[in-house]
């Protein structure tokens, strides 16, 4: 299978290529940051982006659902991108995404995106949780500078999103750049899902290791 | 009629004249008639001949002859009525409006005409601007940009209604890029409203005059034109700086500074020097070694570039013109505008890589009539004296460069479309026969329109797929405008071509303001580190608010600031120039100083392996510790070079197992290998057959990273890319992505956008000349293989043997190359 088996909180996780994290002893799929609907947004702000990129993200979140045989889907935040990103292409693809999962088994931690769409989760069976949320071994988490706490004795393991994590490598005037997942101080940040997100380039502090997702393999960069 | 005698027509300007004791040039009342007479013209000179009022007596003159009927001159309360706006300055420098406005004045009140002159700029404060859309002067200096805008309020076409004239300042500059279009379409606009509309055109001199007489009127435009030539009579000395020991001097490609001392000197043998450097770099780099060279030029040595505080700019400009200063070092930021007339050398460090360019930097010195222009060449490298010589015979021949106008940039068509629907509603019929008019759009097709209109309408020409998008819309009538305020305001805020990198403000932590660098540069450094701007050592502090802070330092640069800026590659009159020197010094032909100063050189590069004749292509192959090197010597500048690198290792690994890596220069390129390439005469010959030619390039280049690059001006110019505005604050915050994120989106979701076949468009134009490319490619074709295997690297081979700088042509997937960097990172890890 692709992608890179991580032990984590006595448990085991599945790195996968597409950017989501399969723990595979409750059949649970995480992701992050899908930003469904920005196209949307930005043809109603007046900026002409071709659409497209929604019905794509869902289609690769159903393909994963289904290779991977999830029976669970949690979001870790900005599953939608703005109020204004409902249409119809947003709803259909919600839709079928629900209709694939059992009742009750389509969670979303809220991130800072999702608050103009908190009425609409309801009519898709989507279960809203505030952040931190716990799923035991796991503190599920949208934004790890807001919603972890500062203390020092915090010994809880953390599921995130937000970051957009990219990382940079660079030798002898050849450079790329690709999307990762980091772990970091019992914080594992996604990638972000989405197909219309950017990323933003990390350096990695000491002790950090990153999982970078190159085509359909998922490295780890110590 | 003889020339002595007073015409009457042009009898005001000449008494004023009289009265300033200055004598009218010949051109000068040529282009005065050819005004009077309802011409629109180009007058090209070199700068300080007397352009300026050559272009404006006309106007001035007209005024007098027909003056506005006082029925419709604008009244203000407090001050006397003046005629409405009659004249249009527009000047490619804002910071020129100031300087422009100054001269101009004088001649109205020299012709005691009643006129008012502002100016309206970006940097015009919002004030003014609110006041000038009720009422116009009777003459705005302006630019580009700020006409544009002006053309979007639908009151312009009331404010227009007695304009008869417009003087385009520098129109050279503007010729050849995307803010030239943008005027045209404005003039275009402009010459809707005002059929009679004379357009005056001053440009230095060019290759192509004729054409950019065309582009200025329009093609096939029936108003009458004439080119007026400006006095060529100014006397231009040029020399070289000779170094010494020409044999111990780097052959090719060092940026050294050990010319400071006798560059010095002449700084001291001069009253005012404008040293020239070909990057903001070595302008910073030669301000320090011209200090050390001389400490008594402290105080009287100042630097200038793009990237410093606009105060200190100015604050330079002001010292230079009140004659506070001995010399100031510059880049390209001082080739424009302002006239110094302090100035009476001009010092040219390292190859300014153009004929055109060489004079008119000359030309910035001597400006008073009567006055030498005077440049000195200070050569960075042996080889460049023959640069020098090549220009000299350019000069004399007046073969100069030509600038090529922009071809239908579909950006700008649709950012105008929808700038042309905020004033009021038009049809597609009639906004086509306008565009038609314009040289740019001369060529477009109805489908190419109807696509950008779909484009600014519902977003592609699908139109489900961009339902909630609307920007221009269509009236039940088939017209087309915009009514969403918002629309309307967030697009004037977008008007124009310009696209700025990023650049981070650095600031002492006291809070005086020193100059930009890039966020590439500042992301990279640490705290600690330390670089030169402005002159003066800094040490980096931290980067807060965006704003790298700093304090003054002491010691050595740690690291040095890089600026986008590319290098200029060797023009191609220059280079044909440089092709017929070395066939000269192949015949034993060493004319001029340069030339025989290089000789020894030359003459060894003959013995080691040959001087090729102009109709000869040189390859050289030998084999060093790093493997088997292939030098080829087109002399065709970079970018060709280039190109063809990449096209010849691409065909070479089609079918042989090899890896290349490829370094180019504006003399030519190496391919390096670590086996042995084996290549048969007959295959050399093919390698450079046009055949395949664009797949072969894309194939080789990492075409789509370089199409993406060039994406991120068109995604701002189409209006791709949010502009938020003031107040507007957080509410636009989900609407910013990243030129590249959307670039990819096209690509994946609508990949036959036209913009992105633009953006394909203008990196074969722009990054890799693609017209000369082939044309370089025909030449070849002609020229007669000589190949040799020299012992050892030629002093023509050897620049590109210690360039650092280069480009691999691999095979190898992406998966392969992390694998392959993360091995070389961790073995670098075990290492520590």
């Amino acid at each position: 299978m692709n992608g890179h088996r991580l032990q984590l909180a006595g448990t085991s996780l599945l790195l996968h290529p597409s950017g989501a994290a399969f723990w595979e002893e409750e059949s649970t799929l995480f992701v992050a940051d899908l930003h469904l609907g920005k196209s949307t947004s930005f043809r109603r702000g007046g900026i002409p982006i071709p659409s497209g990129s929604t019905t794509r993200t869902i289609d690769r979140l159903l393909d994963c659902i289904e290779a991977l045989n999830a029976s669970r889907l949690i979001v870790l935040g900005d599953l939608v991108h703005a109020r204004c990103s409902w249409d119809n292409e947003l709803q259909e693809g919600l839709a079928r995404l629900s209709d694939r999962l059992e009742e009750g088994n389509f969670l979303l931690v809220e991130g800072n995106h999702d608050l103009g769409s908190r009425s609409r989760w309801e009519a898709f069976s989507i279960q809203r949780y505030d952040a931190p949320h716990h799923v035991d071994p796991w503190t599920l988490i949208h934004d790890e500078s807001t919603e972890r706490p500062k203390s020092s004795s915090d010994d809880a393991v953390y599921l995130a999103g937000h970051l957009h994590p990219a990382i940079k490598l660079s030798r002898s005037g050849e450079t790329i750049r690709l999307r990762c997942f980091s772990l970091y101080n019992n914080c594992l940040t996604l990638a972000a899902f989405g197909s219309f997100t950017g990323a933003k380039t990390i350096t990695p502090q000491s002790g950090q290791t990153i999982y970078a997702i190159v085509d359909e393999e998922v490295l780890a960069l110590a | 009629m003889k020339a002595s005698t007073r015409n009457h027509r042009l009898g005001p300007a000449e008494a004023w004249f009289e009265k300033c004791g200055w004598k009218p040039f010949a051109f000068q009342k040529q282009a005065w008639k050819a005004h009077l007479d309802g011409k629109s013209q180009l007058i090209h000179s070199a700068t300080g001949t007397g352009k300026t009022l050559a272009a404006w007596m006309g106007p001035l003159l007209d005024g007098l002859a027909h003056p506005i009927d006082a029925e419709s001159w604008i009244k203000v309360r407090g001050k006397p009525p003046a005629p409405p706006l009659m004249a249009l300055w527009v000047t490619p420098l804002r910071a020129l409006a100031g300087d422009t406005l100054f001269s101009l004045e004088q001649a109205i009140a020299g012709m005691e005409l009643p006129w008012t002159i502002e100016s309206r700029t970006g940097d015009t404060s919002a004030y003014i601007k609110q006041r000038q859309r009720q009422r116009l002067p009777t003459v705005l200096v302006t630019t580009p940009e700020s006409l544009t805008l002006m053309l979007s309020y639908p009151e312009s076409s009331e404010h227009f209604r007695f304009l008869r004239s417009v003087v385009i300042d520098e129109w050279h500059e503007l010729l050849g890029s995307k803010r030239g279009v943008l005027l045209e379409l404005a003039l275009g606009r402009l010459r809707t409203m005002q059929r009679d509309l004379r357009l005056t055109g001053l440009s230095a001199t060019l290759g192509n005059l004729e054409q950019a007489m065309e582009v200025l009127v329009g093609p096939g435009s029936d108003s009458p034109t004439e080119i007026i030539h400006g006095r060529s009579d100014k006397k231009m000395v040029l020399s070289a700086a000779i170094p010494e020991n020409i044999e111990r001097f780097p052959w090719a490609g060092h940026l050294g500074t050990r010319m400071s001392t006798p560059v010095a000197q002449a700084i001291n043998n001069a009253a005012t020097s404008l040293v020239f450097t070909n990057t903001r770099n070595q302008t910073e780099l030669w301000y320090q070694q011209l200090l050390q060279s001389d400490p008594n030029l402290a105080g009287l040595l100042a630097l200038h570039h793009g990237s410093l505080d606009s105060e200190v700019r100015r604050w330079v400009e002001d010292a230079l013109r009140a004659e506070k200063l001995k010399a100031v070092v510059c880049t390209s930021s001082l080739d424009l505008g302002v006239d110094f007339s302090a100035v009476d050398q001009v010092i040219q460090i390292g190859s300014p890589k153009g004929v055109a360019r060489l004079l008119q930097r000359a030309g910035r010195s001597g400006h008073q009539p009567g006055a030498v222009s005077r440049l000195l060449f200070v050569p960075t490298n042996a080889l460049e004296l023959i640069e020098l010589a090549a220009a000299r015979k350019m000069i004399q021949r007046e073969q100069l460069e030509a600038r090529e106008p922009v071809d239908s940039p579909l950006d700008l068509l649709a950012q105008h479309l929808v700038t042309r629907g905020l004033t009021s509603p038009y049809h597609r019929d009639e906004v086509l026969i306008e565009l038609r008019r314009t040289f740019a759009f001369s060529k477009l097709s109805r489908e190419e329109l109807d696509w950008v209109i779909a484009f600014a309408k519902h977003g592609g020409d699908t139109l489900s797929h961009y339902e909630d998008f609307k920007r221009l819309e269509e009236n039940d009538d088939g017209t087309l405008q915009v009514t969403n305020p918002h629309t309307a305001r967030r697009h004037r805020m977008s008007i124009g071509t310009i696209v700025s990198e990023v650049a981070v403000q650095v600031r002492y932590m006291t809070g005086k303001n020193i100059g930009t660098v890039e966020e590439g540069f500042i992301s990279k450094i640490k705290p600690g580190d330390r670089f030169l701007l402005a002159g003066r050592l800094l040490e980096f502090v931290h980067l807060r608010d965006s704003i790298a802070w700093v304090k003054k330092s002491k010691g050595t640069p740690t690291t040095v600031p890089r600026w986008v800026g590319g290098r200029m590659p060797l023009s191609s009159q220059l280079s044909q120039g440089i092709r017929e020197q070395i066939e000269a010094a192949s015949d034993g032909v060493f004319e001029g100083v340069e030339m025989k100063a290089v000789r020894s050189i030359l003459e060894l590069q003959r013995r080691w392996s040959r001087l090729p004749k102009a109709n000869e292509l040189l390859i050289e192959q030998i084999r060093t510790r790093d493997g088997y090197q292939l030098f080829f010597f087109p002399f065709e500048g970079r970018l060709v070079h280039e190109g063809l690198a990449t096209i010849l290792a691409h065909r070479l690994s089609r079918n042989r197992k090899i890896t290349f890596s490829m370094a180019a220069n504006d003399y030519g390129f190496v391919l390096q290998s670590a086996s042995d390439p084996n290549v048969t005469f007959d295959e050399m010959r093919s390698l450079f057959s046009k055949e395949g030619l664009l797949d072969d390039i894309s194939a080789g280049l990492n075409a789509t990273e370089m199409a993406k690059r060039q994406f991120r001006e068109t995604a701002r110019i189409a209006g791709l890319i949010h502009v938020g505005y003031p107040g507007e604050k957080r509410s636009g915050r989900h609407l910013q992505a990243s030129s590249d994120l959307i670039f990819d989106v096209f690509q994946e979701y609508d990949p036959n956008n036209l913009l992105l076949q633009q953006a394909r468009k203008e990196v074969l134009r722009n990054q890799l000349e693609w017209e000369r490319l082939q044309r370089t490619l025909d030449r070849i074709h002609q020229c007669e293989i000589v190949w040799t295997n020299p012992l050892r690297p030629t002093p023509l081979a050897f620049a590109l043997l210690v360039d650092r700088l280069r480009e691999r042509l691999s095979t190898e997937t992406l998966a392969d190359r992390v694998k392959r960097m993360q091995a070389d990172l961790e073995r670098a890890a075990d290492a520590k």
